[in-house]
């Protein structure tokens, strides 16, 4: 019997909510309405939060498991299957809080607040459809890095256009 | 493919998973109670003395509160 594992979804999703219960990220591999998502925002939310420090931080919930991480006033949720490794998973929380603390420089929460697009780019170059993609948190860097390059010739050759569509229409 | 059982196999498999039972963090003493409670949870349902043994580990924190979950905290009278 042939078992194709690896169209399996591992993360079904990511979710950084503040201690006031607010989300500062949210990231989604599964198919979940808008509905679907407030509702389970709402759900892990009061689960989380409500938990005291001392327990473990393995959660089960609908039959997923949900790992959770308390980083100062921020908790990084993952939810996985049932099945799945969660010392693993507390281990690509650890991963994509280093990688972005090594990106912000001693990250906080106006970091990700303010900055929110790159902390989605920098979640994106780590995990991709649900799975761990780069473990390296160098190559994670050079190629965030290499996109803002990207980012600063599109605005260089943006501006550089549009003075000469204002010199052309003089 | 399986590994034949006897009863010396599972006495060690029970020593093995009761280090990190005892282990001071509850995450790890989590992942070993769910090994247990999958792959020996018949046995410990028929040994009373493993039975007590882990609840008596599992007292604090969500062992315990999966022990009760399941009806295996209760010993029998």
């Amino acid at each position: 019997m042939l078992h194709i594992s690896f169209l399996r979804r591992w993360i079904h999703f990511v979710l950084l909510i503040s201690r006031q219960g607010k989300v500062r990220l949210a990231k989604w591999y599964s198919p979940y309405s808008q509905k679907e998502r407030s509702k389970v925002i709402r759900e892990l939310t009061g689960l989380i939060i409500s938990r005291a420090p001392k327990l473990c931080n393995f959660v089960e919930w609908r039959g997923f498991k949900v790992v959770y991480k308390r980083y100062a006033s921020l908790y990084f949720c993952i939810c996985n299957d049932h099945e799945d490794n969660e010392l693993e998973t507390l281990a690509i929380i650890h991963h994509y809080v280093e990688t972005l603390d090594r990106y912000f420089g001693s990250v906080c929460e106006l970091d990700l607040i303010f900055n929110f697009h790159k902390a989605y780019f920098i979640l994106d170059e780590i995990l991709l459809a649900g799975a761990m993609q780069e473990t390296s948190k160098r190559t994670t860097l050079r190629l965030i890095g290499a996109q803002e390059d990207l980012v600063e010739a599109a605005k260089e050759e943006a501006s550089s256009l549009s003075n000469i569509i204002a010199q052309a229409t003089k | 493919m399986s590994i034949e059982d006897n009863g010396g196999l599972r006495v060690l498999a029970i020593n093995i998973l009761g280090r990190f039972l005892s282990n001071c963090d509850n995450n790890i003493r989590f992942i070993s109670f769910s090994f247990i409670t999958l792959m020996v949870a018949t046995w410990i349902g028929q040994n009373q003395k493993i039975r007590l043994m882990v609840v008596e580990i599992n007292l604090r924190g969500d062992g315990a509160e999966r022990l009760r979950e399941r009806g295996r905290a209760k010993a029998p009278e």
